[in-house]
C-alpha cells in the first residue's frame, strides 16, 4: 500500500486530523490496567475451579438425562417378541383356547384372547384350586 | 533479537499470563489504543475504560494468543469490538450529557481554533462508526493499512478505500458545517 496517495485537499484534511490534539491518557491508566490484570490472575484459579465443577455438573446432568431417556424408551418400546395375534385371529385364538381348556366358557376364552392381543404374553402356570394340568396365566 | 523472535517471545509470555508480557503489550500499544478509542468515542473516560476492558479480555483469552499472526491487528480488532459494545451501551443509557459535551471535549483538548475544532468534532461524529474506526486506526493509532485490514477483517486495499471514502465524507460534512 506504499503507493497510496491522497489528493491534496484530502491530504491536508488528514494532516489537520493528525495534528489535532488528543488528550493523553491518565498517568494512572497503565497502573490501573496492570492492577486489574493482577487481580484477575489472583481470581482466575478460583474461576477455573468453578468452571471444572460446572463442567462436572453439566456432565452429570447429561448422563442422568440420557439414563432417563433410555429407560423411558425401553419401557415404551414394543419389542414384539411374542408377536401379536391380528384382529381377525382373536376368534381363532379363542377357539384354540377352548380346545386346550374346554372348561373355559366362550366368553372367558374370548376375553383371554383379547388380553393376548393387548400384548402381554401368556405363560403356562400351575392350575389353581387344585385342578390338574397347566393354566394360561398372564406374565 | 529479531522482531519476529521478540514478537514470538511476547506472544508466549502473554499466553502464559506473565505480567511483564502484558506490561510490554501496554507499552507497545496502550497509548495508540487510547488514541484510537478516543478518536471513536470522543471521551477520555470511555476511551480509558475501553483500553482496560481490552486488556482484561486479552488476559482472559490469553491461551489463544500464541497462534496470533498479526498482534497489532488482533489487539485493534479487540479494541474495535470493545468500542462497538461501549457505543451500544451509550445509546442504551441515552447518556445525552456525554454526547452533548463531546464537542466541548474536543475543543478543550484541541490546539486548533475553537470553532474549527468543534466543526471537526461535529463532522467526525456524523460519520458512521465503521468509517470513524478506520480513521481512528489510521490517523490516531498510526496503523498501517495491512494492520487495519487485519483488525477489521478486510484486505488492505479495502481498508485504504474505506479510509479515503471516510475522508471524503468528512470533507463534505465540514463544507456543510
Amino acid at each position: 500500500m506504499e503507493d497510496f496517495r491522497l489528493p491534496e485537499d484530502l491530504s491536508g484534511l488528514e494532516q489537520e486530523l493528525a495534528t489535532r490534539a488528543i488528550p493523553e491518557p491518565s498517568p494512572g491508566l497503565r497502573g490501573r490496567v496492570m492492577a486489574a490484570i493482577r487481580q484477575e490472575s489472583v481470581e482466575s484459579p478460583a474461576v477455573e475451579l468453578a468452571g471444572i465443577w460446572r463442567f462436572a455438573a453439566a456432565v452429570a446432568a447429561v448422563l442422568l438425562l440420557l439414563l432417563n431417556l433410555s429407560m423411558s424408551v425401553a419401557n415404551h418400546a414394543d419389542w414384539d417378541v411374542w408377536g401379536r395375534p391380528q384382529q381377525q385371529d382373536i376368534a381363532s385364538v379363542a377357539r384354540k383356547l377352548r380346545e386346550t381348556v374346554p372348561e373355559l366358557s366362550e366368553r372367558e376364552a374370548f376375553r383371554v384372547a383379547l388380553v393376548m392381543e393387548s400384548g402381554p404374553p401368556l405363560i403356562l402356570a400351575p392350575c389353581p384350586k387344585g385342578r390338574s394340568g397347566w393354566w394360561l396365566a398372564l406374565e | 533479537m529479531s522482531d519476529e523472535l521478540a514478537a514470538d517471545r511476547l506472544l508466549h509470555g502473554l499466553a502464559e499470563g506473565r505480567e511483564e508480557a502484558f506490561a510490554e503489550l501496554y507499552d507497545r500499544f496502550g497509548q495508540r489504543m487510547f488514541r484510537a478509542a478516543f478518536g471513536m468515542l470522543a471521551s477520555r473516560d470511555d476511551a480509558e475504560d475501553v483500553v482496560q476492558e481490552v486488556f482484561m479480555s486479552l488476559y482472559r483469552s490469553r491461551r489463544g494468543l500464541v497462534s496470533v499472526d498479526n498482534l497489532a491487528g488482533y489487539v485493534f480488532a479487540a479494541l474495535r469490538h470493545a468500542v462497538g459494545r461501549r457505543v451500544k451501551q451509550l445509546h442504551r443509557w441515552r447518556r445525552t450529557d456525554r454526547a452533548a459535551s463531546t464537542a466541548d471535549r474536543w475543543r478543550e483538548h484541541s490546539v486548533m481554533s475553537a470553532e474549527r475544532s468543534a466543526d471537526l468534532a461535529q463532522a467526525l461524529r456524523s460519520l458512521p462508526l465503521e468509517q470513524r474506526e478506520v480513521m481512528a486506526f489510521k490517523v490516531d493509532a498510526g496503523l498501517t493499512f495491512a494492520e487495519i485490514g487485519a483488525a477489521l477483517d478486510m484486505s488492505p486495499n479495502t481498508a485504504a478505500s474505506r479510509y479515503r471514502y471516510a475522508l471524503e465524507k468528512l470533507r463534505a460534512a465540514l463544507r456543510e458545517a
